[in-house]
């Protein structure tokens, strides 16, 4: 057999191998998030009633590049337990909130000054339980809060309060510690 | 490729060897997949980079457009990236000259801050570690940072304490750095991240 030859017959092999590899690749890229078990929602915790701080990074840093002067609060959602609800009222401090779906993407984020009338107020639901507010809305009054659905139907909520300075990190904790989240139960019942 | 040629040249007239052909192909096949996922979600994010000078953000992190890659990345990391409506988060890896930050360098960090609300600036290792057993400050914030009298802010990052504004740097390790500016007043987006005159990284003394 020539050198020609057999390169006719391990090129097909070689372009099989690299078809395999690149459906491999593709899968796992797409699956990680789904798979991933060591991902932010199981390792910040938290729970879907009450905010949980998260350890002062100086002990325990919970997340890559976190920022250490920013005082961290998390805060799960379980659609299945009731739609939920995220308050929060501008203080002094900075409060930054994001909403996370299952694997970690954001869907929707804001700072306490984006918040209307000095206030957060969302509201997480999925389209049935939208459906059954707006029923019960009044129609001549827009509703006070914003409205949700998220991607995933559990997810978790990060709450960031700047400590300006290490002294004040007392005061940033207690801002943190002041917004609410709580399922609610459905307006029906 | 690290398929040996010899175990590609088993007579393909006999079945068994053509079979055991197809699955070391497949076997390979599937090695090389997962591996390319594997170093594709292990260090920075592939796409979607905004660089202003040293320092480079993912906009797209923080919103529902993150595409399959940097998911992917943030799933296995359990990162946890700054929201669009919460502000942008910027990593310089490599001084203005484009070499990389060594603890063994003093730095001159300098320029006038960026229009936040609030920004921080904290020392990290390259992977994300915050420098734990350094005995200095590991982030200055706005609200504590010494400021010129036009309002600049020149930052020193080395190794040993500095009168002024100092960053403690781990001792002769590579490190990074990460400005997080929280309430910037545009959504964040590519072109108006690039726009954004960020500090400058100069290198200096290496004793």
């Amino acid at each position: 057999m020539t050198a020609r030859n057999r390169d006719f017959t391990v090129l097909p092999w070689v372009l099989a191998c690299l078809f395999v590899a690149g459906i491999v690749h593709i899968a796992s890229v797409l699956m990680m998030p789904r798979v991933a078990e060591n991902d932010a929602y199981a390792q910040l915790g938290g729970a879907t009633t009450g905010v949980s701080l998260l350890p002062d990074p100086a002990d325990k840093q919970s997340m890559p590049f976190q920022d250490p002067a920013a005082v961290l609060g998390v805060c799960r959602f379980d659609l299945d337990a009731g739609q939920t609800r995220v308050r929060a009222i501008a203080g002094d401090g900075l409060v930054t909130i994001s909403f996370h779906d299952r694997t970690g993407r954001i869907f929707y984020s804001s700072t306490d000054r984006a918040a209307l009338r000095g206030r957060v107020d969302i509201l997480l639901l999925d389209a049935q339980q939208l459906d059954t507010l707006e029923a019960t809305d009044p129609e001549d009054q827009a509703p006070q809060e914003l409205r949700l659905v998220p991607p995933t139907r559990t997810g978790f909520v990060l709450i960031r309060s700047l400590a300006d300075r290490p002294g004040v990190r007392p005061a940033a904790m207690k801002a943190a510690q002041a917004v609410s989240c709580a399922p609610e139960r459905d307006s029906r019942s | 490729m690290t398929i040996a040629p010899s175990r590609l040249n088993v007579d393909p007239r006999t079945p068994i060897g053509a079979y055991a052909k197809a699955a070391i192909v497949a076997l390979a096949g599937v090695a090389i997949g997962l591996a390319a996922t594997y170093v594709s979600t292990a260090g920075v994010h592939l796409f979607g980079a905004a660089a202003s000078g040293p320092w480079t953000a993912w906009p797209k992190t923080g919103a529902m457009e993150a595409d399959p890659y940097a998911r992917a990345a943030i799933a296995r990391r359990a990162e946890v990236p700054l929201g669009n409506g919460e502000g942008v988060a910027f990593i310089a890896r490599t001084d203005s000259a484009g070499a990389p930050l060594d603890g063994a360098c003093d730095y001159v960090i300098e320029g006038q801050p960026p229009v936040a609300r609030f920004w921080t600036l904290a020392v990290y290792t390259p992977s994300g570690r915050l420098i734990g057993e350094a005995p200095g400050r590991r982030e200055l914030t706005s609200s504590d940072v010494l400021r010129g009298p036009n309002g600049e802010a020149a930052i020193v990052v080395a190794p040993t304490a500095r009168a002024g504004n100092w960053l403690a740097a781990p001792k002769g390790r590579p490190f990074a750095l990460a400005l997080s500016l929280y309430d910037v007043a545009a959504s964040p987006t590519r072109t108006s991240l690039e726009a954004l005159a960020l500090p400058t990284i100069r290198k200096g003394d290496c004793p």
